[in-house]
């Protein structure tokens, strides 16, 4: 199995997390902590970008479920973009598409942060 | 064969009757100037006979084979002194006097007789247990031919007391007539004795300080035995017998040889004292440190114990070990001799905010402080205890090369260290290294070995919840296929509502692993079993299971779900899926095999209203020859070695190849092409089929 790596940069008030390679129960911490770090400086308004992810677990796919309902009380959100067709079966399977806002790239994800203000 | 064993009181009764005929006809001779020629030679029969009746007593006490030095020196000093005290309680009572004209001397008064018969008792009864101490001393150290020189010795001894007695010449190498055939045997006798005096090994096993008293202490004692002769042997014994004169004198001599060779000896290893104490200190304390190894795997013990020892050996002020935390590279202090609780937190506090490790990671090499009031050293210690003079760090490395911890010791006094002592605790440092090391290797295995038998907890209520027989129909064919991997469980399915004309399937998958799956699993399976009784539609079933179970979940697990419903009576087949794998379906009679995928989410993630908004339940209108194959992504995610998903596609084809064979012959087809697929490759997930095919009419 290939790595995982994640990276972060802040586009005004929205914050972007780039994932790529493996997310699963070994990688998945990472993530968590990534999120953690956001919500400790009060930046709640959140979109990752998964054009470079091969694959995502359901340990993986928790991580979105354990925070969106904190994220949403402060007035945040987090938007997913960029899903490759196999990422977005495994959402879509499970019906992620009904809880998430799910955007074909970046710019439509900060547009909609935007118009939302 | 059995041996002969006489009692020892009767051995000792025998040598009492003996002397004391040899006495009465002392008394006897002395008063009437008898003399019998043959009597003489009786006399000295007897004599010997008591002696060797005492020896053979001797051999049935404790002491005969006693081993150990201490008791065997102090047993000598003891026989010497009473030896000493008998004399001068018999000199003083008795007066005795000897004319020395006549050889054997002869007894002038009727106490003499009495004294020398008395002191003749007292050479046997003192001088055989103090040959047998020698003789114990002399095998503390076995050699090849120590058993022989003995032997050499004692018959050579009892030639030259044969020929004393013959001829009735004193032993003093005299060169004349007949004393010469006596010189040989007395000088082999001589010979060996001081071979045999040179076997002192025990000696080098002493400690410094029992070398230094010893020494002292050989000075004295060469002395006493030297004055023996003149003072118990010279005329006493001879007079009364000629033969324990002999023996008196030859004994005599073997012991002032084995004391004067002791002396040489002790004297000799006085100067590397110092040395081979520290040596033999390192070799234990090492062996101890190795037992205590394998005995301990607590590891806050075992590198307590690493100081202690450390601390004793090298003789430091203070001892400590500071153990690298591998994840934060940073050091603290894990164990410590003589430092207080206060010391070991402000060390620790400092070594937190300093990079410590640097001082080791380069080279890996000892560093030595000899005068820190000189040298400059970068380590908090130098502050925190400014008393510290010299000091001294071995790093601990783990098989690989890499670093473990850095074990210290310090001295109050500069130049406290010498380069023995470096090298000392680099292989305290070595055998703490190995024993860290494997203490921590335990640690995980435990740990695993508990995360294991969790686990198989986990698997086996899992396989509990499973249906333990699939149920039968006249109108369809059913048959199921569970797989679990090694690590990931989360796999469930069950049937419900069962009737001649019914069957309810349920499949799903819990997000986790382990016991919180197994756990999730439990509850599951319990609500779909009591809502089925309540709801009948699919739909209705999912919907009432997520409200109720939603309460319980861990906001960041779900489980995609799927409930289905045959209903044999109306040829309907009824689905929904909330999350679920979709259902792959094959119509016999358009022989057209589809994926059903209506829209649903997954259970536990949301409380109600989007679940039930989202979710759409499916109808089929069953025909014979239709199969309905229901799974887990544990089949469609099996990867092969190039890291290819299995995927729904394969599934479809092998179902619409296979769709005349009955269920479990499609089963087995399935199963091929899975193994076929993964090649050897092991399953990542839990892999679970339930395959449903509608009879002919």
């Amino acid at each position: 199995m290939s790595g995982f790596d994640i990276s972060r940069s802040d586009k005004n008030e929205v914050s972007v997390l780039h994932l790529s390679g493996f997310l699963d129960a070994h990688t998945v911490n990472r993530f968590e902590n990534a999120l953690q770090d956001l919500l400790k400086e009060d930046r709640y308004k959140i979109t990752v970008n998964l054009k470079d992810l091969d694959y995502i677990s359901s340990a993986g796919l928790g991580v979105f479920m354990g925070f969106i309902e904190e994220i949403r009380e402060k007035g945040g959100d987090i938007k997913i973009s960029n899903l490759s067709p196999k990422v977005y079966k495994v959402f879509d399977l499970l019906g992620f598409p009904a809880l998430f806002d799910i955007c074909e790239d970046e710019q439509e994800a900060l547009n909609k942060f935007n118009s939302a203000q | 064969m059995k041996k002969l064993r006489i009692p020892a009181q009767l051995l000792l009764l025998a040598a009492g009757v003996l002397s004391l005929i040899t006495l009465s006809y002392d008394v006897l001779e002395f008063y009437t100037a008898l003399e019998i020629r043959l009597w003489g030679y009786i006399h000295e029969a007897l004599s010997i006979a008591v002696l060797i009746l005492y020896f053979l007593f001797l051999k049935t006490r404790s002491f005969y084979s006693e081993r150990r030095v201490q008791p065997n020196l102090l047993l000598f000093l003891k026989l010497l002194a009473s030896f000493y005290i008998f004399y001068l309680i018999a000199h003083y009572l008795l007066n005795p006097s000897f004319s020395h004209s006549t050889f054997p001397p002869q007894a002038e008064t009727l106490g003499s007789v009495f004294y020398a018969f008395l002191l003749s008792m007292a050479a046997i009864i003192f001088l055989t247990p103090l040959l047998i101490v020698i003789k114990n001393l002399i095998y503390y150290k076995y050699k090849k031919y120590t058993t022989l020189y003995i032997y050499i010795a004692l018959v050579s001894a009892a030639v030259s007391i044969f020929f004393t007695v013959l001829f009735e010449i004193p032993l003093d190498f005299q060169f004349s007539g007949t004393a010469l055939f006596n010189n040989i045997p007395y000088a082999v006798t001589i010979a060996f004795s001081v071979m045999l005096a040179t076997r002192n090994a025990w000696v080098t096993y002493l400690s410094r300080k029992e070398k230094y008293t010893y020494f002292l202490a050989v000075s004295v004692v060469v002395w006493f035995v030297f004055l023996l002769f003149d003072l118990v042997i010279n005329e006493a014994v001879p007079s009364y017998s000629l033969a324990l004169g002999a023996f008196a004198n030859m004994a005599w001599l073997f012991l002032v040889f084995y004391a004067l060779f002791t002396g040489l000896n002790l004297m000799r290893h006085i100067p590397t004292a110092r040395a081979f104490d520290r040596k033999m200190k390192e070799v234990s304390s090492l062996h101890n440190l190795s037992r205590t190894i394998s005995a301990e795997h607590d590891l806050h013990k075992l590198v307590q114990k690493v100081t202690d020892l450390t601390s004793e050996v090298i003789e430091s002020n203070y001892t400590w070990l500071e153990y690298l935390d591998t994840d934060h590279q940073k050091l603290s202090v894990t164990a410590s001799t003589n430092l207080d609780a206060k010391k070991i937190e402000e060390l620790n506090n400092r070594l937190e905010n300093q990079n410590s490790v640097a001082l080791f990671s380069e080279n890996q090499t000892s560093i030595v402080i000899n005068d820190t009031s000189k040298e400059s050293f970068n380590h908090p210690i130098v502050d925190i205890l400014p008393k510290i003079g010299s000091l001294v760090g071995v790093p601990l490395k783990n098989s690989k090369g890499g670093s473990l911890g850095i074990l210290f010791a310090a001295k109050t006094a500069p130049f406290g260290f010498d380069p023995d002592d470096v090298n000392m605790l680099e292989a305290y440092a070595n055998q703490a290294a190995i024993a860290i090391e494997n203490a921590y290797l335990m640690k995980v295995s435990l740990e695993r070995e508990r995360m294991e038998k969790e686990l198989q907890i986990a698997r086996e209520v899992q396989m509990r919840l499973l249906p333990q027989s699939i149920p039968t129909f006249g109108s369809a064919e059913v048959d199921t296929l569970t797989i679990t991997a090694y690590e990931v469980g989360g796999d469930y399915f069950d049937f419900y509502n069962l009737s001649d004309h019914r069957l309810g399937v349920a499949i799903g998958d819990v997000s986790g692993k382990g016991t919180s799956a197994a756990f999730y699993m439990a509850e599951t399976k319990g609500i779909i079993q009591s809502v089925a009784r309540m709801y009948q539609s699919p739909k209705e079933i999912l919907s009432e299971t997520n409200s109720i179970l939603y309460q319980s979940m861990e906001r960041k697990s779900f489980i995609s779900l799927l409930a289905a419903q045959f209903d044999f009576k109306t040829n309907v087949f009824k689905f929904a899926r909330a999350g679920h794998c979709p259902v792959i379906y094959y119509n016999a009679q358009d022989e057209k095999i589809s994926v059903l995928q209506p829209p649903g989410i997954a259970i536990g993630l949301d409380s109600g209203p989007i679940f039930s908004e989202k979710l759409a339940e499916q109808h089929v209108a069953m025909q014979s020859g239709d199969i309905f194959v229901f799974y887990t992504d544990g089949l469609s995610e099996a990867r092969n070695r190039d890291n290819e998903e299995f995927g729904e596609d394969r599934l479809c084809d092998i179902i619409r190849q296979n769709n005349h064979l009955t269920a479990p012959e499609l089963k087995d087809a399935i199963i091929d092409e899975i193994l076929r697929f993964l090649d050897g490759n092991n399953l990542h997930d839990d892999l679970t089929l339930v395959l449903v095919k509608i009879k002919e009419k």
